[in-house]
């Protein structure tokens, strides 16, 4: 490990990245750690045990042998895929404090809040050849310096305690599209798109990129609609349709799979399956139909997707 | 062929709602078997994978600072920001709200979000904007104010996500990318999607517009009547 800090070959953008890992993954191994000591319901130990382990493969991806980090990977999934990884202790400050302490910062507030998005801007911008991720990395360093100048009251233990909080929240749910990575490269090897694409052949006309764009676009909505999930979607999809009915014809790949994967959200907009986005938002509102935000989604969504497969053509045909 | 039935396996487990972890494990573990991948070459494929593309998880360190930002009345400065609109009609308001909406997405700000600022702050802000000019709020207008909240909600978040490099849409695309061998940084990826957000900033907004607008002529036509 300590080579690789020292060898000057490595980028310092690469280094910060990786200590940006190490944070991560420490941050991850105490809130698992914390779940054991606090016992906060009777999952506490799948609950600690996930956030152990995925801290570890984390903090030290970089020097693990892959197979050693393919074993605790799957370690990790066990309680997640077993529904075990449940929310702990913490519950939001209360109101009175948050009023209290709006009162003392006021609207300075909101500039940490921007940080993350302003740093990954000006890295992309002024620093060439830097990964802009690393911009959440300066953003979470002036943002707590910045509120620890600001409130007294914030020790190291509060921003803690409180990402633990936020973290828990999230659930374990937050590592998922990185699983369906995971997931792509297993279907990959098996050649899971080749067998598609061989499907797709006697459906699709082959040949043609504007025919090809159109079926991509339409298969990613309509995998969508069925699954729920746009993420789920995007690798098969690729693989199975994008690669040989759009890609090979010499269209883009950067403007093809990124469009790709917003015609799949036109599909989130009007399927009952994305219930996180589409029925319970209503159920807080109190609705009385329980589709009027598919509804209200359906035409917009349509016109999303026209003006995304336009500009796919548009690009193709340069 | 039979590769295929990790992908039916996908399919399947999302339409009847499983875990979704416990769908790709699943998946993983058939498409193995089926494709004849041996446990070692599984493990060390499942291994590099995550390793290469954890840069998906990279917004836990944001965590550490979000939490605290709340707790430091972030949310009571959004109000007071929102209460500082008075004298918008509600169309006029609803539609702000949508464009701020998708403007946190993108700077990943920790605010919007249906049960801790439209139900308890923005719902009552706009009932009472019809209220105070001494109407009652008909039913299907306040049905109508929900339902164009929701969308607004989702409209920002998925069409706004992709402007924040390190959202995990734009990282999982950069991996899908990867693995068809083409590589590219995460801003390229966030260029493209400029036209797409702004669109559909604008889409959104005059939906709210003209649908609420369409409201107002229905059950309370002097309110126009006194604005021209």
């Amino acid at each position: 490990m300590l080579t690789y800090f020292m060898n000057p070959e490595i980028t310092v953008s690469n280094k910060l990245l990786q200590v940006m890992y190490i944070l991560s993954g420490f941050f991850c191994i105490y809130c698992g750690v914390r779940a054991w000591f606090v016992k906060a319901n009777k999952y506490w130990l799948p609950t600690g045990l996930f956030w152990s382990m995925l801290g570890i493969v984390v903090a030290f991806g970089q020097w693990l042998p892959p197979m050693v980090s393919g074993v605790i990977v799957c370690i990790t999934c066990i309680p997640a895929a077993l529904g075990m990884v449940k929310r702990g202790n913490l519950q939001a400050p209360p109101k009175e404090e948050q009023q209290k302490n709006f009162k003392k910062i006021g609207m300075k507030i909101f500039i940490p809040a921007f940080g993350a998005g302003v740093f990954s801007i000006l890295i992309s911008v002024f620093l060439k050849g830097w990964s802009a991720l690393i911009g959440s990395l300066f953003a979470t360093i002036v943002g707590v310096i910045l509120l620890v100048i600001w409130n007294k009251e914030n020790k190291p233990m509060t921003f803690l305690e409180e990402g633990r909080r936020f973290l828990d929240m999230t659930s374990a749910i937050y590592i998922m599209p990185l699983l369906l990575s995971c997931l792509g490269a297993i279907f990959t090897r098996a050649g899971v798109g080749d067998a598609f694409s061989t499907i797709f052949g006697k459906i699709i006309p082959s040949g043609n990129v504007y025919i090809g764009i159109v079926a991509y676009a339409l298969g990613m909505m309509l995998f969508t609609i069925i699954m729920g999930n746009a993420f789920a979607a995007i690798t098969v999809m690729t693989v199975g349709i994008g690669v040989p009915f759009v890609l090979a014809l010499g269209a883009d790949p950067l403007y093809m799979v990124t469009l790709a994967m917003t015609c799949g959200y036109c599909g989130t907009l009007i399927t009952p399956m994305a219930a996180n986005f589409n029925i319970v938002p209503g159920v807080y509102l109190e609705v009385k139909d329980k589709y009027s935000i598919i509804k209200m989604q359906a035409i917009p969504a349509a016109i999303m997707f026209v003006f995304q497969i336009g500009y796919m053509f548009f690009i193709a045909s340069m | 062929m039979l590769s295929l039935l990790g992908v039916a396996v996908v399919i399947i487990g999302f339409a009847i709602k499983l875990e979704p972890i416990a769908i790709i494990s699943i998946s993983a573990i058939v498409t193995a078997l089926c494709g004849n991948i041996g446990a070692e070459d599984f493990l060390t494929t499942v291994g590099t994978t995550f390793v290469a593309n954890r840069n998906q998880l990279i917004t836990i360190i944001l965590m550490i600072l979000t939490g605290t930002l709340e707790k430091n009345g972030l949310k009571e400065a959004g109000t007071a920001l929102i209460r500082r609109a008075k004298g918008l009609t509600t169309s006029v308001l609803m539609a702000i709200w949508g464009v701020l909406d998708e403007l946190f997405i993108i700077f990943k700000i920790p605010i919007g979000g249906i049960p801790s600022y439209v139900r308890p702050i923005l719902m009552p802000m706009t009932l009472g904007i019809i209220e105070a000019k001494g109407h009652k709020v008909a039913p299907e207008h306040e049905e109508t104010m929900k339902a164009l909240y929701g969308k607004s909600n989702n409209m920002g978040n998925f069409f706004g996500q992709c402007l924040f490099a390190a959202n995990s849409s734009v990282l999982l695309i950069q991996s899908t990318l990867a693995s068809i061998g083409t590589e590219v940084d995460v801003m390229q990826i966030v260029k493209v999607q400029i036209p797409v957000a702004i669109f559909a900033m604008a889409v959104g907004a005059a939906q709210t517009l003209i649908v609420d607008r369409r409201m107002i002529k229905k059950y309370y036509p002097d309110l126009l009547n006194k604005a021209k």
